[in-house]
């Protein structure tokens, strides 16, 4: 029994109600491999996530962690081994951002010097730069930076299960995808056993490498890849959650990383427009991206501008609407040209760098590829 | 306008009884202190009693009810009856004013004390417990300090009222600011320089202790967290 995370016909049913919250779930969690818990309101995942960290105790069956039986270990130790992040985030208003991540390192008896060394880290690893946010309060943060100072803080001591429940709920759907995308990021290094909870289906699809679905009444219904959950949903109400567009939710399974033109046709900022013209012509473009010396994107010149005016690229740029990441799902990209009516999306790295350009095109290829028959196979 | 005059002037002579050679000054400061004493010592006890009580009804919540009734009960026994009550049991003086503003102070820090924690957002308490901090942990580096200003302001309520009910001990026997006033009284008007100048004392004392505890509310941590 390899898994990470196993749970064994685990029953949870709360005092005074009819029925269980958690209905004999088995499920097996590898190790490196990040589990989605997702269903509808109430089906109880919170409550089987909640177990894992004996903040519930199950009425009956057991749970394993790293092959050790929870029940029979002390629940202190249990926690202080186990990332876990909220979506409330739950910051500790009256600490600093430094002494909130710092707690777990602090309660394991880290000498002060490893504790601020980790916090400052930590800080680097989800995208703030320490110096200006170590002695800041929760309050001083918007919630973005709150939620990345809650990754952070579940990721003090290095556990090696991480509980995260609804993380990236309570954010605007841009910096969320953000927020995932960085997370995804993050666990190809760390690996981390993760059980993770939401609603949303594509979130699901894009977080996890396997998917368990409960019903209302705690009731697994399936626990797959998302491939195998979309191309063969179990039964009717997989099918149903899932989604009726599920052409459309194949997309989350492409990551522009594996489908983007890389080394794309640039320009850069300082050369002659009339060389741009020349340059978009030869590759039949309307429109090229400029970046900077550095390869950073600092924005676009069309055709038409081009050849309207002789000088520098630098004077006739246009700014970016909207970017996309390696990590992003082809759907996210997709959505995105959508909404802004544009058909190319360029693709950045975390230092701001072009690495690579996806269009409109690749995703309706990808959708016609993946009409049902694609699908069953 | 005739009324306004004469308070004036009953002021004037109130405060040139502060003035030495003219008044008692040292009487006054031996006032001061007796009273001081007595808000000091009954703040002591009921914070003593009542910042536990307050934590205990927040977990053991069958008690919550019946403690702050309790409490609340005690609040309104008029303190002359109070006083009286306690006298047969405890004797008159010192004592019997420490219990009875002890006792009138429990619900203001009870109740706050109370409030303050089940009012701290459950999310961080939950975090906290998840993370593996132990409960005593939690009550002493999370709920105490986040219900710190809540208490607080229960603290300068009953500091508050103590000052104003410690005037009342003195008809009991206990050396206050009180003591001054009953003087003047039983001088059947021929000294209301002493009714004055107690009450300009003791009115002067509790402008000062609110203005201290509210100092130290606005320095406490949990402050930083609002
Ligand atoms: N402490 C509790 N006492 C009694 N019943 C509870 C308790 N916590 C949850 N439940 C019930 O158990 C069921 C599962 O709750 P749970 O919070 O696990 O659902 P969930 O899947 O996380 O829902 P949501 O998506 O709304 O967060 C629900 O019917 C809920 O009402
Ligand atoms: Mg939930």
């Amino acid at each position: 029994m390899e898994s990470m995370i196993q749970f064994d016909n685990v029953t949870k049913q709360y005092p005074g109600s009819p029925t269980p919250a958690v209905n004999s779930l088995t499920i097996a969690v590898p190790e490196g491999e990040t589990c989605v818990v997702i269903g509808p309101s109430g089906c109880g995942k919170t409550t089987a996530m909640k177990m894992v960290n004996r903040l519930i105790e199950p009425t009956s069956g057991a749970i394993f962690v790293g092959g050790r039986n929870i029940l029979k270990q002390n629940v202190i130790e249990l926690r202080r081994s186990i990332g876990y992040v909220i979506q409330q985030i739950g910051l500790f208003p009256h600490f600093t951002i430094r002494e909130n991540i710092a707690l777990v390192p602090e309660m394991l008896g880290w000498s002060q010097a490893r504790r601020l060394r980790r916090a400052d880290e930590l800080l680097d690893v989800v995208g703030l730069d320490p110096a200006q946010f170590r002695d800041r309060y929760p309050r001083q943060l918007s919630g973005g930076q709150r939620q990345r100072v809650g990754v952070a803080r579940a990721l003090a001591a290095d556990p090696p299960v991480m509980l995260m429940d609804e993380p990236f709920g309570a954010i605007d759907p841009i910096t969320r995808d953000r927020l995932q995308n960085e997370f995804l990021r993050l666990q190809k290094q760390l690996r981390k056993t993760i059980m993770f909870v939401t609603h949303d289906i594509d979130e699901a699809l894009k977080m996890g490498t396997l998917i368990c679905i409960l019903q209302v009444g705690g009731d697994l219904q399936q626990i797959d890849s998302p491939k195998t959950i979309l191309s063969q949903p179990a039964n009717s109400f997989v099918a149903d959650f899932v989604g009726s567009d599920r052409g459309l939710k194949k997309l989350t399974l492409v990551r522009v990383s594996e489908t983007m033109q890389t080394n794309p046709t640039v320009g850069s900022y300082d050369e002659p427009t009339a060389d741009l013209v020349v340059r978009m012509r030869q590759h039949e473009m309307d429109s090229v991206f400029i970046v900077d010396d550095q390869h950073k994107l600092v924005g676009y010149v069309a055709l038409e501008a081009a050849q309207a005016h002789s000088g520098r690229a630098a004077d006739v740029l246009s700014p970016v609407i909207a970017t996309t990441e390696e990590e992003a799902t082809m759907r996210d990209a997709f959505s995105a040209m959508l909404s802004y009516g544009i058909r190319f999306l360029p693709v950045l790295n975390s230092h701001q760098q072009l690495t690579g350009l996806v269009s409109a095109d690749d995703a309706q290829g990808l959708i016609r590829q993946s009409h049902p028959a694609a699908l069953a196979r | 306008m005739e009324n306004l005059v004469e308070f004036l002037i009953s002021i004037k002579d109130g405060l040139l009884y502060y003035v030495p050679g003219v008044g008692r000054p040292d009487r006054v400061l031996e006032f001061l202190a007796g009273h001081l004493l007595i808000t000091l010592v009954t703040l002591v006890f009921a914070i003593l009693i009542s910042i536990p009580l307050g934590i205990l009804i927040t977990r053991v919540e069958w008690l919550y009810e019946p403690v702050i009734k309790l409490t609340g009960m005690l609040y309104t026994v008029p303190s002359f009856a109070m006083f009286g009550l306690l006298v047969p049991i405890v004797g008159i003086g010192f004592k019997p004013a420490i219990v009875a503003l002890t006792l009138y102070s429990l619900l203001a820090i009870v109740r706050n004390t109370a409030v303050g924690i089940n009012g701290i957002d459950q999310a961080i308490i939950e975090a906290a417990r998840g993370m593996g901090m132990r409960d005593r942990a939690i009550l002493l580096k999370v709920e105490l300090p986040l219900a710190l200003p809540v208490i607080f302001a229960g603290i300068r309520i009953a500091t508050v009222s103590t000052i104003s009910l410690a005037t009342l001990a003195s008809f009991f026997g206990a050396d206050s600011l009180g003591s001054l006033i009953f003087e003047g009284i039983s001088a059947g008007g021929t000294r209301n320089d002493k009714i004055v100048a107690g009450a300009i004392g003791a009115a002067f004392l509790a402008i000062v202790f609110d203005a201290i505890v509210s100092r130290i509310e606005r320095v406490l941590p949990g402050s930083v967290a609002r």
